[in-house]
């Protein structure tokens, strides 16, 4: 294998700037990174958290008109766009939306229940922006991505054996294990880190480099920045009251016959300036879509050149779905949930390779155990807590407190972990258990019960290591 | 193709993987292991395209690799010493350094480099007549690319003043030129 060739002092330099950007931001790293890996299923999530409901990967367009006619006749107000979700392989739901009002689609048009995913809702909050305001936490872990991409790079100055070593893994003692844990489930997906850093700073920063640039060349006129990337509103020059649906999907399916429509946003429904837009994926493509968009009257207006414009459009729209793995089905978002836990335990074994190194153990190795163990616990009771409505967010929250205070209580890392771990272990065995009993009756799709499949051998897993590592609990 | 380009991607780390069992170096192995994985990405990229097949070929790489890391795992059995129990207090000087870096890392740093970045893809639009798009684009990665290195730089030595005041007065004049 290759050698790189670093001097002494460079590695040193290296090592300090690793160790000081990780202690910074290794718990939220870690939040972000472990949040981000649940994320990746987040669709499957919102089936297993709602799942009576009407599924279908059908519809036609006067589904659509009906709904829109349904959903005019529930709000006081038109909203300025009204999207409408189409229902495709991986969610196969359709729901209506607009100004924070959503209602799910039957099959007949008519509007069903509202959508009630509130561990969902959480935990993509929680790794999108922290759940603090959208701007700043979109900043905040838009900067978590650019550190990360910092200590991706420190880390391969900080390492001259890194290839050296590539394979090695030496199990047993403790602080060997960490440390080979650490750079080989490193060194391996290196490219896959470095894609996923980039594309969240991407997407975190957008809004405030849109500002600052937009402050130094466009005069303060972000929107002109933003429309020079992804494109600006059309001109309407066809003014239509109605809304000819069917006519646009035939115009779509003549000129782009491989594009799959994923949704509908129709805007300014019932006045002059009314046109809509059918967003649609194309076959091996990570774009998350290209926008085709009509005159009310379904004559077509133009294309937004998502998949066939500037160089810098096409990238600029495709960092989504390269960062949720949301291309190419399942197994794409499988893979993206092992390398996201790969870098999740990257994270933790990074900082007990510090606590390793150290003379001594102090509070610092009770509050880092408390939070390794502690969020997915917090994670697992809010879940389970949210069925019976409580709030999510605060059962997290309250949670992980609570983990917290135990941890400085106990002031014994092995058996605070011990006792996270088992309680994580029968939360989702409880988790498992109330699901199947709950919808016993009910006719659920498939995935709900591949959810539980997976989350009961997730806590067998965890049971496992529990009875293995009995001996530590005890002494 | 998809079976094709597995078995490559197989045979080029397992080649590589032989090399390093080998106590001696093997640059020709290692030569063809790189080589024969590079290659892998021709079958990918023809069964499911280039966008998908580049990160296909790179996601499949990890999953083969921590299997022969695996395969490869020696146990040194020792129980680890017990330490003491301390109750550390924070370093009151190493605080101050670190918020200082960490203000100097922040604003100035994105500063700096969004000046960099700025004047690197502007210079590029003019001497290739880059839409506007490419030239935002490439700005904006650039400038994704310069702020971790640059933080790097930072971090990796303690704080030096002269190259502090410079970069201070590099950014301030640059962003007093740019929205003065």
């Amino acid at each position: 294998m290759a050698y790189l060739k670093l001097s002494t002092n460079t590695v040193k330099k290296s090592i300090s700037a690793h160790r000081s950007i990780a202690l910074a931001i290794a718990a939220l790293l870690y939040l972000t990174c472990l949040t981000g890996t649940l994320s990746v299923f987040f669709e499957e999530f919102q089936r297993w958290e709602q799942p009576n409901i009407e599924e279908s990967t059908d519809y036609t367009p006067t589904q659509i008109q009906t709904a829109i006619q349904g959903f005019q006749q529930r709000v006081s107000q038109m909203p300025e766009t009204l999207w409408v979700v189409l229902p495709t392989e991986a969610v196969p739901r359709m729901h209506i939306s607009g100004d924070g009002q959503e209602w799910f689609i039957n099959r007949d048009g008519h509007l069903s229940v509202p959508p009630q995913e509130p561990w969902t809702t959480m935990l993509t909050k929680l790794h999108v922006q922290l759940h603090l305001p959208q701007n700043i936490g979109l900043i905040l872990v838009g900067i978590l991505g650019v550190l990360l991409f910092g200590l991706i790079f420190s880390g391969l100055l900080s390492h001259p054996n890194i290839f050296k070593d590539a394979f090695r893994w030496r199990r047993g003692r403790q602080a060997l294990t960490q440390v080979d844990l650490h750079n080989r489930l490193s060194i391996w997906a290196l490219p896959f880190y470095l894609m996923i850093s980039f594309t969240g700073a991407f997407i975190g920063l957008i809004g405030l480099f849109s500002f600052i640039a937009g402050a130094a060349f466009y005069d303060n006129d972000n929107e002109a920045l933003l429309d020079d990337i992804y494109g600006g509103d059309p001109e309407i020059s066809i003014a239509s009251v109605n809304l000819d649906i069917d006519k646009a999907f035939n115009t779509l399916e003549s000129m782009a016959p491989e594009a799959k429509p994923i949704y509908l946003a129709i805007q300014n429904l019932g006045t002059d300036k009314q046109y809509f837009e059918i967003a649609a994926t194309l076959p091996q493509r990570l774009i998350y879509s290209e926008i085709y968009r009509f005159h009310g009257d379904g004559s077509l207006i133009n294309h937004q050149q998502f998949s066939d414009g500037a160089v810098g459009r096409q990238i600029a729209y495709s960092v989504y779905r390269l960062h949720f793995g949301h291309y190419a089905g399942q197994w794409v978002k499988v893979i993206y949930g092992l390398l996201g836990l790969a870098l999740s335990v990257i994270c933790v074994s990074g900082i007990n390779i510090w606590l390793a190194q150290r003379k001594h153990e102090s509070a610092l190795n009770d509050l880092w155990v408390a939070i390794v163990w502690g969020l997915p616990l917090a994670l697992a009771f809010s879940a389970l807590l949210s069925f019976y409505h409580w709030e999510p967010l605060w059962v997290f929250l309250s949670t992980e407190f609570i983990a917290v205070i135990f941890a400085l209580l106990m002031k014994q890392a092995h058996k605070t972990r011990w006792i996270l771990m088992a309680c994580l272990t029968v939360t989702l065995l409880i988790i498992v258990f109330m699901r199947e009993v709950l919808n016993l009756n009910e006719s659920v799709p498939s995935i709900f019960h591949l959810v539980n499949l997976i989350v009961l051998v997730v806590s067998l897993i965890l049971g496992t290591m529990l009875f293995l590592k009995r001996k530590h609990c005890r002494t | 193709m998809i079976v094709t380009a597995l078995i490559m991607e197989i045979i080029g780390i397992s080649l590589l993987y032989q090399s390093w069992r080998k106590p001696n170096r093997q640059p020709l192995a290692n030569a063809i292991g790189w080589s024969v994985i590079i290659v892998s990405l021709w079958p990918w990229q023809q069964a499911m395209g280039l966008e998908y097949g580049i990160s296909f070929w790179l996601m499949a790489i990890p999953p083969i690799a921590w299997l022969f890391v695996l395969n490869n795992s020696e146990t040194r059995k020792r129980e680890a010493p017990s330490r003491i129990r301390k109750h550390i207090f924070p370093d009151n000087k190493r605080l101050t350094h670190a918020v200082i870096k960490a203000v100097i890392a922040g604003p100035f740093l994105l500063m700096a480099c969004f000046l960099c970045s700025s004047f690197v893809s502007l210079a590029v639009q003019h001497s290739t007549g880059l839409v506007k798009a490419d030239q935002l684009i490439l700005n904006l990665s650039l400038l994704l690319l310069f702020w971790p290195i640059s933080i790097y730089w930072l971090t990796a030595k303690p704080i030096e003043w002269r190259s502090t005041i410079a970069l201070l007065t590099f950014t301030l004049s640059g962003s007093l030129w740019l929205y003065g």
